[in-house]
């Protein structure tokens, strides 16, 4: 069941649903009035649809089409007894669905080369075999195409694949077989992530935060993030970072820049200062690192990433009122308006102060520090404003280092931020 | 001792139960001025455990009247840096923080003399929160010339 088109997913649903139900003992609660119930049997939907082409001979599969309409597909020649809606009601009951169409016989009837218990019988003798062929990737009935299906990841595991159906003697045209994606489980920000991309969870001794951005500093290649997610904010300490927690596999790089926060001209009296809260740490030899790229979640405040979004410049200008978007191992992606620009902020229980900073109001909370605080232009593409370090104890606004300072002389300098070919 | 405040958040991940831990204020010096509390939180368990503190600073003191209206609040206003702090905590070990209230209310004005409970929280990983016991303390009238 691994291949399912989305206009079909509804009766997958209703299937699945009564499945489940039977699972949990609950059959006999969710089965309308008007058809007994089935005998409470456990196996797979497959399984119980190979138990209805026992009772219905020549029944191929059933399910709804691109309208809605429902389809059954019948090998041609074998219904001799059944009528029509003698089937709907033997479907009905078997699924335990008590729709008004299966009982009046009003669905539609598909001819069908091979009844699903002789696709079942061929593929429970493929299958888990045939997932010992290197790139095989799912098997399925596919009751819309009344075939086999196995999917593969290159052309090399299909002859592969077809050199196992010929020897378990089943017929070539009865298997598709096709090249698809491999299918992979969903990374969150917090799983390790490769190649590295911006927003994901980093880690350096005792804490956590996020991985700003991959960047070049002087021909080296490396990735941003906040200062005070080093050992120690301001200097440089090699503090080492592995993503998304310290494990053999999954150090990722070392500080080598944190300029030292000191007393200079616009910083108060007795407080040291700098124009932006960010590090750089050179990348581990041999860790993969997508220049440009910033992890995209699936929906704001989600933690699933969904794609990426791609820098394509920086920003030149910051306005009040422009809305901007941060991606964090926290809160993952959130969006809000430029409250404030430039303004000098105290960091609390430090004598720093952070030059020129600008506001957000969007959600934020502790893990967050590190994230990359971009504008979105024009889909994917986006302009990257900065590196968030702080917010307010409510978790409603967070403050960020702007792009323009952390690439000032006196602080990380010049850094190459962009997608390649991009900007 | 305790109270404890529990968001939603399950699956923690390594992190322990917040219920392994106690969190307890004291007062530890009082004038007419102000007065300095101490926010102690302590591995109860037999066991080493790791906690996690959310920003820094990850605490929070709360002073309010005795009918429970709010009075003041250290972190208002404040900037916290977004850092997610995980400590090991040995057996019977503490993690402690202070603060300094002086006497004035939200907008810096001194508060009335009379009585008021102070309150410590310390943030974990969001939304989890450690609440201490209300401390009870007197704000004392002022001198006359604090009253200018």
């Amino acid at each position: 069941m691994a291949h399912t088109p989305k206009r079909y997913i509804p009766v997958m649903g209703v299937l699945l649903g009564v499945m489940l139900a039977s699972s949990f003992g609950t059959w006999g609660v969710a089965l309308p009035q008007r058809i007994s119930p089935a005998p409470l049997v456990e196996g797979t939907l497959d399984d119980q649809l190979a138990r209805i082409a026992e009772q219905i001979p020549g029944f191929g599969g059933i399910f709804l089409d691109e309208n809605g309409r429902i389809v059954v597909s019948l090998v041609e020649g074998e219904i001799t007894t059944q009528s029509v809606r003698e089937i709907g009601l033997r479907l009905a009951r078997a699924l335990a669905w008590d729709d008004p169409r299966l009982r009046a016989g009003a669905f539609r009837i598909l001819p069908a080369r091979y009844s699903f218990l002789q696709l079942k019988e061929w593929h429970d003798r493929l299958f888990p075999q045939v997932f010992e062929v290197e790139g095989v990737t799912l098997t399925d009935i596919d009751e819309v195409r009344n075939r086999l299906r196995i999917g593969v990841e290159s052309e090399e595991s299909g002859e592969h694949v077809l050199g196992a159906l010929a020897a378990a003697g089943i017929p070539r045209e009865a298997v598709i077989v096709e090249k698809v994606e491999p299918i992979l489980p969903m990374e969150t920000l917090r799983d390790k992530v490769r190649p590295l991309v911006g927003g994901v969870q980093i880690n350096f001794p005792g804490y956590l935060c996020t991985y700003g951005f991959t960047a070049v500093r002087s021909n080296v290649l490396g990735f941003v993030t906040a200062s005070h997610c080093t050992n120690v904010q301001g200097g440089i300490e090699d503090t080492p970072y592995w993503q998304p927690l310290e494990a053999l596999d999954t150090f990722i790089g070392t500080e080598i820049a944190d300029p030292l926060y000191t007393w200079r001209f616009g910083c108060p009296r007795g407080r040291i200062c700098r124009y932006s809260d960010s590090a750089f740490a050179r990348l581990a030899s041999g860790v993969e690192a997508n220049l440009g790229f910033l992890a995209r979640t699936s929906t704001l405040g989600s933690l699933d990433i969904a794609g990426t979004f791609r820098i394509t410049a920086e920003a030149a200008r910051r306005l009040t009122g422009e809305q901007l978007n941060k991606v964090g191992r926290t809160t993952g992606w959130s969006q809000g308006p430029i409250t404030q620009t430039c303004v000098n902020t105290g960091v609390t229980g430090t004598r720093i102060v952070l030059l020129c900073q600008d506001f957000v109001r969007a959600t934020v909370a502790a893990g967050d520090s590190g994230s990359p605080v971009f504008k979105i232009t024009n889909g994917s593409d986006v302009t990257l404003y900065g590196l968030l370090w702080g917010g307010n104890s409510s978790g409603t606004s967070f403050v960020y280092s702007p792009i323009g300072n952390i690439q000032r002389s006196d602080e990380l300098g010049s850094l190459r931020t962009c997608a390649v070919g991009s900007c | 001792m305790l109270a404890l405040l529990r968001g939603g958040l399950d699956g923690a991940g390594t992190l322990s139960d917040p219920e392994m831990f106690s969190a307890h204020i004291e007062a530890k010096a009082q004038t007419r001025s102000a007065i300095r509390v101490k926010l102690t939180i302590r591995n109860e368990s037999a066991r080493s455990l790791i906690l996690a503190l959310s920003g820094r600073p990850a605490y929070n003191i709360l002073v309010k009247r005795p009918d429970g209206t709010l009075v003041w609040e250290w972190q208002r206003g404040k900037i916290i840096q977004q850092i997610l702090e995980h400590r090991h905590l040995a057996p019977g070990e503490e993690v402690a923080f202070e603060a300094t209230w002086r006497y004035v209310d939200a907008r810096g004005r001194r508060v009335p003399a009379g009585d008021y409970v102070i309150q410590g929280i310390v943030t974990l990983e969001p939304p989890e929160t450690l609440v201490t016991n209300p401390l009870r303390v007197h704000v004392p009238p002022p001198k006359k010339r604090d009253h200018k």
